[in-house]
């Protein structure tokens, strides 16, 4: 019984956690107005910011959470000081939320199965920082070079509030991929129920036990959700080209190259597709070249300060010669698997068959829809992504499409949810 | 979004019916809820990770809560799985030389290798054999005369070993005794190809087993604790 009122509670502390953040300060008091569900979601992301600051500077777990919890009530204080209105719970949402946390939490509890990956580093990377919160012990440990963002996330509430066991962390994960896929949703103008309806049937088709057994795409789906909701609240309002946008865009994706390795070339994606829609904003795009480069420039010089070499990358075999006649075989096992995972998403399914439909009967190539274009520019750099991923990244091509494809498929899947988004705007389902 | 409190019943009742088939088809909600109410954290890991199959789960924590080593203990598992040590092993700590634990043991390692498009691929795997130590053919009749050369190569077509036979017999093992590591994998295909046999001959091959030399034999070492095919030893 014990168990099960912690899995509740662990998730009603989630709530509160991210209810209360000192970010709401500043979203509060933009003028661009954020949602109740948006609010928790992107005090997640704040969140996930500033614990990757503290593990930098290596503070200790504990003393991260009081300096966090204080910084919490400062902000509240002056909140109230100034008589600034408090964001209203949406009592409904919460009810919803805490329905599907708690289900998917103790499917989670009983499974509990870590994944192959899990177990070879991402769980002994996240009981390291479980033990000690200081990221720079990682260095001689198997994968040095994976990021390690997601484990100090698990790491972290695995231990805080009640401390019980690994998979509390993991709830986290669970918190955060519903009440992303909640927020996105409010984007699509339909009723309030119909909403939630909507939202549940994304939630049931994508939920799988796999996606929280450890591995960390899980993180990188949902960050990429809450970048791609961003991006329609301020298109909505034709805030594109404003910096408090690109600011919390770019402040929204910075986490993601320090959560897999693949999030970084997401990252870069995300912003060249975005660049080569609004180029010619001069500004706009050379703000958002400059911080691809930051970003780049932050995750090497990481690396390179602790002298870690990208071992898990097989460049010295991939580069060859002989790889480089194998290309067109190893190209057959890509796309093979590229079919068959893409088949087993029902998202993937979804979204392509839908950009099928807008190409062939609402005259694509005629319209000059930005959005349109972003999808597609996205899903052309997408797959030569995959392509180039799978050839050069380890030796034997054919094992790790045949293993990898699944999870590389399903970081990029949130793209389906704006052919979506599409499907509404051209008023489809009226 | 905001709340709209008038809820119209049609769309709740579909809401209702949605929530249950997630609860029949993919959770078995209240199934698990009593699960876990009955089960205690350790019995559901041993239940998933295995006592001393699998990852050995219960077999390590049970020696490591015996004698609460301060190092780490090296964990050879013999099935071919993810290395056990983010069960008992902590980053960073140095490892003890004196012990080892050995899970999944089996003295006599078997590769097995089943026909497909006139070559025999293997169906398991093994992490740590230093050799091929015999061979035998199951075959739909009693012996195959040759000469026959069995050729045994990795997914990249390099030959790992080659042997001329005069014939082949069901059911014989065929002494090899060649020492190699490249038979040691967690995911690769081998192939073996039998050349110099009439398709009708090939056809009555139903599969191989290649016998491999195992790289740790524990009569070499003290055993400390034994449960199946678990072990801890002292060297």
């Amino acid at each position: 019984m014990k168990e099960v009122i912690f899995i509740i509670l662990q998730n009603f502390f989630f709530f509160l956690f991210f209810y209360i953040s000192p970010f709401n300060l500043i979203l509060e008091n933009a003028k661009t107005k954020f949602s109740f569900i948006d609010q928790i979601n992107l005090n997640i992301i704040f969140f996930l910011n500033i614990l990757l600051i503290s593990s930098f500077i290596k503070i200790n777990n504990f003393y991260f959470i009081i300096f966090y919890i204080i910084l919490c009530l400062i902000s509240l204080l002056i909140k109230i000081y100034y008589k600034w209105e408090i964001k209203k719970i949406d009592l409904s949402l919460v009810f919803i939320t805490l329905i599907l946390t708690t289900i998917f939490s103790i499917d989670l509890a009983t499974s509990i199965e870590l994944s192959w990956d899990a177990k070879w580093f991402w769980f002994l990377k996240t009981s390291a920082l479980y033990a000690e919160n200081n990221i720079y012990l990682l260095k001689d440990f198997i994968s040095p070079d994976y990021p390690h963002l997601g484990s100090l996330a698990w790491s972290l509430f695995w231990k805080y509030p009640f401390n019980l066991n690994e998979y509390f962390g993991r709830i986290f994960y669970i918190f955060f991929f519903i009440t992303s896929i909640l927020s996105f949703v409010e984007v699509i103008k339909v009723e309030y129920l119909k909403k939630i309806f909507i939202s549940l049937l994304f939630i049931f088709l994508i939920y799988e036990k796999s996606i929280f057994s450890g591995n960390q795409e899980i993180l990188v789906f949902s960050i990429f959700v809450i970048t791609l909701k961003i991006f329609l609240i301020f298109m909505e309002k034709k805030k594109i080209y404003s910096y408090f946008f690109i600011n919390l865009f770019i402040f929204s994706i910075f986490p993601l190259a320090w959560i897999k390795n693949e999030g970084f070339f997401l990252t870069a994606i995300i912003i060249f597709s975005l660049i080569l829609i609004f180029y010619q904003f001069s500004n706009f795009s050379n703000y958002l070249i400059l911080i691809t480069f930051l970003i780049f420039f932050s995750r090497q010089m990481f690396l390179f300060i602790q002298n870690i070499n990208l071992e898990s990358f097989e460049f010295d075999k991939t580069l060859k010669s002989s790889n480089f006649e194998n290309i067109l075989n190893n190209s057959f096992f890509i796309f093979k698997d590229l079919i068959i995972y893409s088949l087993l998403q029902p998202l993937i399914i979804f979204g392509v068959i839908s950009m099928l439909y807008i190409i062939l009967f609402h005259k694509f190539f005629l319209k000059k829809e930005k959005l349109l274009n972003f999808i597609f520019i996205f899903f052309i750099l997408k797959m030569v992504f995959i392509f180039f991923a799978f050839h050069f990244s380890m030796e034997n091509v054919e094992w790790q499409s045949k293993v990898g494809m699944k999870r590389v498929l399903f970081q990029f899947s949130p793209i389906y949810l704006l052919v979506f988004y599409y499907l509404d705007k051209i008023k489809i389902f009226k | 979004m905001k709340s709209n409190f008038k809820i119209k019943n049609s769309i709740f009742i579909f809401f209702s019916f949605l929530i249950f088939l997630f609860f029949f088809k993919y959770n078995e909600i209240p199934k698990k809820t009593f699960s876990l109410l009955t089960d205690n954290y350790n019995n559901r890991m041993i239940k998933m990770y295995g006592f001393c199959e699998k990852d050995g789960y219960g077999f390590l924590r049970e020696i490591k809560d015996k004698y609460k080593f301060e190092k780490n203990i090296k964990i050879i598992n013999f099935k071919p799985r993810p290395p056990s040590d983010w069960i008992i092993n902590k980053v960073n700590s140095i490892y003890d030389d004196h012990y080892i634990f050995i899970i999944n043991y089996v003295k006599d390692i078997d590769l097995t290798f089943v026909k497909k498009n006139n070559f025999f691929y293997n169906t398991n795997d093994y992490e740590f054999s230093d050799g091929i130590s015999k061979i035998k053919f199951n075959i739909a009749k009693k012996k195959i005369s040759g000469p026959i050369k069995l050729v045994i190569k990795d997914k990249n077509d390099k030959k790992i070993y080659e042997k001329q036979l005069d014939k082949i017999e069901d059911d014989v093992w065929i002494n090899i005794s060649y020492k190699t590591k490249e038979l040691n994998s967690r995911w690769n295909k081998f192939q073996i190809e039998i050349q110099g046999l009439e398709k009708s001959d090939l056809d009555k091959i139903l599969d191989i087993k290649v016998r491999l030399i195992s790289s740790f034999n524990i009569d070499n070492y003290q055993i400390i604790e034994n449960s199946n095919n678990c072990y801890l030893l002292k060297k």
